[in-house]
């Protein structure tokens, strides 16, 4: 016992922090019903900030901690609150897509001015030990741990006790009504995310002497609030900091045994997935808290283009697509990565788009497509049968993931799949299985040469990924225009409706799974053999939130058209602007997503095409402009 | 007291209020009637500041508050109970109580609302939202008194609810008058409705048809004509 307890008390210390860290994630989500996956970003904002003062601006550090707290965090509080209340109306997969566009923009920012290597961040507190209860004691755990209660215990009387916490937690039941009360609904949602974004703000300066300065890492560690938060609920403060310690403790106890058994030296950073992965499978759906109704407005419907139009410009499309390794030379590997990249969007729209659950693991199964395909081939498997079978390989991981979105829904899946992606990549990337100690693998283009034609010239491995690109269209084009196409709209809009109907909802949504995950690891098999090597730093969690961002930045439809812009938004652009940095690609990608997101509330469009319609009208009747709604 | 003018209210094409001009005198109760889609409860929400109309002028007091955030209407002692059951569903019936008492020490305000609805007082740890449809109707009734409010527009508050209960809430609206509260009543039961009020209006199709004491109503074809036959009203 004796040589747990310095492990135990490192693991209150951290733990304190993942515990103050999960408080202001849950203080935002109750309020506002935005689960911030930014928050982490945000935290890791505060730990730069902090850096550059202290470190490279040589302030004194209590003077740089409260430039932090008092100015950084309430600033990007306000600021987090406006992007909040213009996410309000949008459809939930979108709220997570602006959320992940934080993210990004944040990694791409810090990762273009302070480099992309972890950064020396030195201990700021006291690091004299006393001995308690026979144990060693840094003076900065003491520091930690009494100031992360004192805030939790601050921060419970105030949701309890005041009128203004009382007001936190009712203005997400009705912001309507709370204004009718005489409270401005506004003001009470600010206050929230103020608190919210300084208690992220100081967990990142708060961990970064333990973790170093790197935004990734950051990120990821303060989503270690995400596992405590799951233990709160999503709404209980006390249990949601009881999670944090609790985490903080079992991390630094795997790291105890890790020594023993060396597999769990790799479970450690997957560990608070797990037991949000526990959490979400073990509750019922109506236990966890479901902040923030969806409110759906209607789409204007477009004129469609006509048969006769749609019908040639396909073809055009086909001809380009054809002729294009002549048109441009040596870059048709990069267009080859397109169309490659296309079907991962094909495979993920299909998932977020149609059957309206947010997917944040799909590199996870492109990454288990790529590693099936190579090991397969080294077996001496025939090339085609080899990408097929790793792609059947992949349904029973997307099933696994169906499994909670069937008991849950929204959020929790997005949280879930997460989850299961950082699980996958610490647990078994490194693993001989997949991509082994060295972290890559050989995935071989096809080598049978037909006719004459030598398949794994870049010129043919293009129109392998052309035919495969096609082939997928089919069969996602298959999917909704039979019955369960409708299904699936259906699915999107009411899954109560349609149980009400009759129909077998959890049968639809396992069969748009295993289609989803049945095109991803195929298209990952193909994205193996792009390079000729499958590395695993490619198909990172991170690479995750890339491509559901990216997938935003087109629309909320599965099509061909979204699917190859997306396509050559990520993979194309790039190798043609060698000369940008690949962090301004981030940057870009997550800013745009955050506008694809605020700009994609469909009542907005709808809204603006009455308001010209009434224009109109009233030039020619001068009849009244339309009254507005207060958006509270 | 609380005075709307010319305000027009349209949504989208379809212009519900028209050019509306009506005034809740100091301490006296209105009843707004009107037949489903006449534009009641557009009048309410613009006279709380939900909706912002699309011209006229709203005046507490003599105070222009046209245009502000419902949460100023509310200090200027406007206070509007919605349609629906407007209580916040996820607090218990005291901090749903502490919420409305920005006026009043919040001891004071459980203290009045639980004078005005006894039942609520032994419910007072429960959430709101647990609770059966009259007695959230109470708690949110309750509101109108904790506020201390000057004027009180009242949505439809009986729908949905038990005969008793509607008795109650109909004594706690006397009772609410009789302390001087000004109301502005939309209510299915006409008759109820009428028994309570100094003056009556009718609205059809978001205008203003008539404006007059109750009495004024006797033997006369209004019902018929703008709220359908006299048993579907009071019924």
């Amino acid at each position: 016992m004796n040589s747990l307890l310095p492990f135990i008390v490192a693991g209150i210390a951290q733990g304190s922090v993942f515990g103050l860290a999960a408080l202001g994630l849950v203080v935002t989500y109750k309020t506002s019903g935005i689960f911030n996956f930014g928050h982490g970003a945000v935290a890791a904002v505060g730990a730069y900030v902090f850096y550059d003062l202290r470190t490279i601006h040589h302030w004194p550090w209590p003077v740089a901690a409260a430039v932090c707290l008092l100015v950084l965090g309430p600033l990007l509080g306000v600021v987090q609150e406006r992007l909040a209340a213009g996410l309000a109306p949008v459809r939930l997969a979108m709220k997570v897509v602006a959320t992940v566009g934080v993210v990004l923009l944040v990694a791409g920012i810090t990762s273009l001015h302070y480099g992309a290597s972890s950064l020396d961040f030195p201990p700021f507190l006291p690091q004299d030990t006393v001995t308690l209860l026979g144990v060693r004691v840094s003076a900065a755990q003491l520091i930690t741990l009494v100031l992360s209660v004192v805030v939790a215990g601050a921060l419970f009387l105030l949701f309890r006790v005041t009128k203004v916490g009382v007001a936190m937690r009712g203005v997400v039941d009705d912001p309507t009504l709370m204004g009718l009360t005489g409270v401005s609904p506004v003001n009470v949602r600010r206050s929230a995310w103020i608190i919210g974004s300084t208690l992220a703000v100081a967990s990142g300066i708060l961990l970064a002497p333990l973790t170093g300065l790197d935004t990734i890492q950051l990120t990821l560690l303060v989503v270690q609030s995400f596992g405590a938060a799951a233990i709160g609920r999503f709404t209980s403060l006390p249990l949601t900091f009881a999670g944090g310690l609790l985490i903080g403790v079992g991390e630094n106890l795997l790291v105890r045994f890790s020594g023993d058994i060396t597999w769990l030296a790799l479970a450690q950073p997957a560990l608070p997935f797990v037991v949000l992965f526990v959490v979400l499978l073990l509750s019922k759906p109506a236990v966890i808290a479901d902040a923030g109704r969806l409110r759906r407005a209607v789409a204007p419907s477009r004129t469609p283009l006509s048969p006769a139009t749609r019908r040639s410009a396909m073809l055009a499309a086909l001809v380009v697509a054809v002729v294009l390794p002549s048109l441009v030379g040596v870059r048709i590997q990069s267009f080859a990565s397109g169309l490659v990249s296309a079907t991962i969007f094909l495979s993920l729209g299909l998932l977020v788009w149609t059957s309206g659950q947010v997917s944040l693991c799909h590199a996870g199964f492109v990454a288990v497509g790529a590693t099936t395909t190579g090991h397969l081939l080294g077996a001496g498997v025939p090339w085609v049968l080899a990408v097929l079978v790793a792609g059947l390989v992949v349904v029973p991981l997307g099933l696994v993931i169906a499994v909670p979105a069937m008991r849950l829904s929204g959020i929790y899946l997005a949280l879930a799949t997460l989850g299961f992606g950082v699980l996958l990549q610490y647990l078994f990337y490194n693993r001989p299985f997949m991509f082994g100690q060295l972290g890559q693998i050989a995935v071989p283009r096809p080598r049978a040469s037909w006719l004459g034609i030598d398949p794994s010239s870049d010129t043919s491995f293009y129109y392998v990924t052309l035919v495969a690109f096609l082939l997928a269209s089919g069969v996602v084009y298959g999917v909704l225009r039979l019955r369960l196409g409708r299904l699936l709209q259906a699915l999107a809009d009411s899954p109560l409706a349609l149980a009400t109907h009759g129909a077998p909802v959890n049968r639809i949504r396992l069969l748009v799974y295993g289609v989803s995950a049945f095109l991803a690891g195929a298209a990952g098999g193909l994205s193996g053999a792009l390079s000729g090597t499958a590395s695993s730093a490619a198909y990172s969690y991170f690479s995750s939130l890339t491509l559901l961002a990216v997938l935003a930045l087109y629309g909320t439809k599965v099509g061909v058209v979204p699917a190859l812009a997306a396509g050559v938004a990520l993979s194309v652009v790039p190798s043609y602007l060698t000369s940008i940095r690949g962090e301004w690609f981030t940057i870009v990608f997550g800013a745009s997503a955050i506008v694809a997101a605020l700009v994609s509330d469909r009542s907005l469009s709808l809204r603006l095409s009455v308001g010209a319609r009434q224009r109109l009208a009233d030039r020619r009747t001068s009849s009244p402009t339309r009254a507005r709604l207060v958006q509270p | 007291m609380l005075e709307l003018q010319g305000i027009t209210v349209a949504y989208g094409e379809s212009v519900v209020l028209k050019d509306l001009s009506l005034t809740v005198p100091e301490g006296r109760t209105l009843a707004l009637l009107g037949a489903n889609g006449a534009g009641k409860t557009t009048t309410l929400r613009a006279a709380s500041g939900v909706l912002k109309p699309a011209s006229g002028r709203l005046l507490v007091d003599g105070v222009d508050l046209s245009g502000a955030q419902p949460y100023r209407f509310a200090k200027a002692g406007i206070c509007h109970v919605p349609e629906g059951r407007g209580v916040f569903p996820s607090l218990t019936v005291r901090e749903n109580l502490v919420l409305q008492s920005y006026r009043t020490d919040s001891a004071v305000a459980v203290e009045r609302a639980v004078s005005a609805f006894p039942r609520l007082g032994q419910k007072l740890a429960q959430t709101a939202g647990t609770m059966s449809g009259g007695e959230q109707q109470m708690l949110a009734l309750a509101r109108a008194y904790v506020q201390q409010p000057r004027v009180v527009l009242l949505d439809e508050v009986s729908m949905g609810l038990a005969p008793k209960v509607v008795d109650e809430i109909f004594a706690f609206l006397t009772r609410l008058a009789e302390e001087g509260v000004s109301l502005l009543l939309v209510e299915q039961y006409v008759s109820k409705a009428l028994a309570i009020s100094d003056y009556v209006a009718i609205l059809s199709r978001g205008r203003l048809v008539f404006l007059g004491e109750p009495d004024e109503l006797a033997g006369t074809d209004i019902f018929a004509q703008y709220l359908g036959s006299a048993e579907q009203v009071t019924a």
